[in-house]
């Protein structure tokens, strides 16, 4: 099935995709067949203007770049690395970088200045009905800017967070804290679309590496009851679950619960499109 | 950052090759109830190279473990917790039986899975705090494994003595509202991280398939929905001075022998050689450097729901 099936099935509300933190990015977004095929708009927020610059002027551009820093509404102080992307608003933390000293390298901080960092819930430009999928790659930031969005998580129906394991930032927020502010919001664990892992100790490095130092997370608006999210927006979760993670039974649980509202076919209709592509149906 | 995971399993050298007379650890296991596959901790003690106290709160199931009389190992009919008279909710699937209630709600949405968690009898048990357990302040605890359906936080809020001296822990946690109101990844990720524990791995996961729909390819399999996880945490081990020589090489045993973190091994016996003058990590980095024929694919031993409900 196509990322856009969905909308080939019955109408899909217009999809708002929230990215903070987007510079840096070195392969296309999973969002990208949804906003060529025009079902979704992409708003990107961007601290560093010269990553903001080239996402604004890349082939797949977001329709907006934002050149902000997310946070607590603070004056923070952005360390730029040697590595840009992974500039941040926390120091590196130097005892674990002598223990990860191939990583050590793309942590070096080159400048700091200072920023006024925003509120997630705090941006005018983004609409105010929100965004459907609010995805967070903040180098550290992303407890911080999770705990001032609570408008924004109140509208959401996917949140996916990139988190270290590991506190290689100082003062940085946990995925503990990230997995607490999310559910306190009604999100769900859903999947980890990946993980990374780096290099202990000295190099020349030769024996196997096991250590995980970065995650990324999907989180999804509780579906156990369908009192949770209105009409279209469980039909939006059930776009954002097809298209960027291949959920197709989390689609169609989106679908029925959206049908409960009006009475809706959608849910048969994906679940025997599905069918007719490889599935089964339990017996 | 380096890239995805490597696949875990373990190292195809013994250890002992290279530290020949390591430590003795010794191995706590909550949620030891014996359900066919090899406990997780199996390579060591076939080593002999740990010993294991376990605790079975099924009186019946503990002593049958102990008859076994398995060497290295005894168990203890204790319900670990927070101290408190609690309520056991045994369930159909006798290993989903659960300090918390199982939450029909939301378990009734997938895929073989609400059968496992009908409540046939809910009775009052007794709970015991790991740091109150006279058996394990005598022996001490080198790696606690804790596989017991939400109570895992429970447990480790109440066994700081006992983590002091601990080196690893692999939890099974909840990523999901299958029981109500269980604490989740957050509480037990804080518990561990006020005690000095980072995160290594994560080991393995588990989920279902939301009805209507059916992963043809079958149990353990699913399409999408992860419900639990097993998560493995180790002493911080940046500072060589955080341990004694002792502790690094009794973390570098339990990462390479149950493991394969050939990584943290490596470091931790870089760690032992800076404390003690000893050269094991050069001899370790070149065992692994050498071609060997390739580790003989070892899936990490799951955790208790893993096991009886599947897992990929």
């Amino acid at each position: 099935m196509t990322p856009s099936a969905l909308h080939d099935l019955f109408e899909v509300p217009p999809l708002t995709i929230l990215e903070a933190g987007a510079g840096g990015r070195e392969a296309p977004t999973p969002w990208a067949p949804l906003v060529a095929a025009g079902h979704a708009s992409w708003i990107a927020i961007e601290a560093r203007s010269t990553e903001g610059a080239s996402l604004a002027t890349a082939a797949a551009a977001p329709d907006r770049v934002i050149d902000a820093a997310v946070g607590d509404g603070s004056t923070r102080t952005l360390h730029t690395t040697r590595r840009p992307a992974f500039s941040t608003l926390h120091e590196p933390n130097p005892a674990w970088f002598r223990t990860f000293r191939q990583a050590a390298p793309d942590f070096e901080v080159l400048d700091r200045h200072a920023v006024r960092t925003r509120r997630l819930d705090d941006f005018e430009e983004i609409p105010a009905a929100g965004c459907d999928l609010l995805y967070l790659d903040l180098m550290g930031a992303e407890a911080d800017a999770l705990a001032h969005a609570s408008r924004l998580l109140s509208r959401a129906v996917i949140v996916q967070v990139g988190v270290f394991l590991l506190p290689l930032l100082s003062g940085a927020g946990t995925f503990g804290q990230v997995d607490r502010i999310l559910r306190d919001h009604g999100f769900v664990f859903h999947t980890r679309p990946s993980g990374y892992v780096s290099a202990l100790g000295p190099a020349p490095y030769v024996v196997p590496i096991q250590q995980e130092i970065w995650g990324d997370f999907v989180y999804v608006k509780d579906f156990s009851r369908a009192e949770h999210l209105d009409r279209d927006r469980w039909i939006r979760f059930a776009a954002l679950a097809h298209a960027l993670y291949g959920s197709h039974d989390l689609a169609h649980r989106g679908l029925a619960l959206a049908d409960t509202c009006d009475r809706g076919d959608r849910a048969q209709r994906y679940l025997a499109a599905w069918q007719a592509s490889r599935g089964t149906i339990a017996p | 950052m380096t890239g995805p995971p490597h696949g875990s399993g373990r190292s195809p050298f013994a250890i002992t090759t290279i530290v020949p007379q390591p430590p003795p650890i010794t191995i706590i296991d909550v949620g030891a109830m014996d359900i066919g596959p090899p406990a997780i901790w199996q390579p060591l003690l076939d080593a002999g190279l740990a010993t294991v106290i376990g605790f079975e709160p099924v009186a019946a199931e503990c002593a049958r473990l102990n008859a076994a009389q398995r060497a290295g190992q005894r168990y203890l009919p204790y319900a670990l917790g927070d101290g408190r008279q609690r309520t056991l909710h045994v369930t159909r699937f006798s290993a989903c039986s659960s300090l918390y209630e199982p939450n029909p709600a939301f378990v009734e949405l997938f895929d073989d899975l609400a059968p496992a968690f009908d409540v046939l009898e809910s009775v009052p048990v007794q709970t015991r705090r790991l740091d109150d357990i006279e058996e394990i302040a005598a022996s001490g605890c080198d790696y606690l494994k804790l596989d017991i359906q939400g109570a895992e936080f429970d447990t480790l809020r109440h066994a700081t003595r006992v983590l002091t001296g601990t080196l690893v822990v692999e939890s099974e946690v909840l990523l999901a509202p299958l029981y109500r109101d269980a604490p989740g990844f957050a509480e037990i990720d804080g518990v561990l991280a006020a005690n000095g524990f980072v995160f290594h791995q994560w080991r393995g996961s588990g989920g279902r398939t939301l009805k209507p729909m059916h992963d043809p390819r079958g149990l353990p399999a699913f399409l999408s929905q992860t419900l639990w996880a097993d998560l493995l945490y180790v002493k911080n081990f940046c500072d060589p001075d955080a341990q004694p020589p002792e502790n690094w090489l009794k973390l570098a045993v339990i990462a390479h022998t149950i493991y394969g973190a050939a990584d943290l091994a490596h470091l931790a016996l870089c760690h032992a050689d800076t404390l003690a003058g000893t050269w094991f990590a050069a001899d370790y980095r070149d065992a692994c450097a050498e071609p060997a024929v390739p580790p003989a694919p070892q899936p990490s031993t799951p955790g208790l729901l893993s096991r009886l409900l599947g897992r990929r």
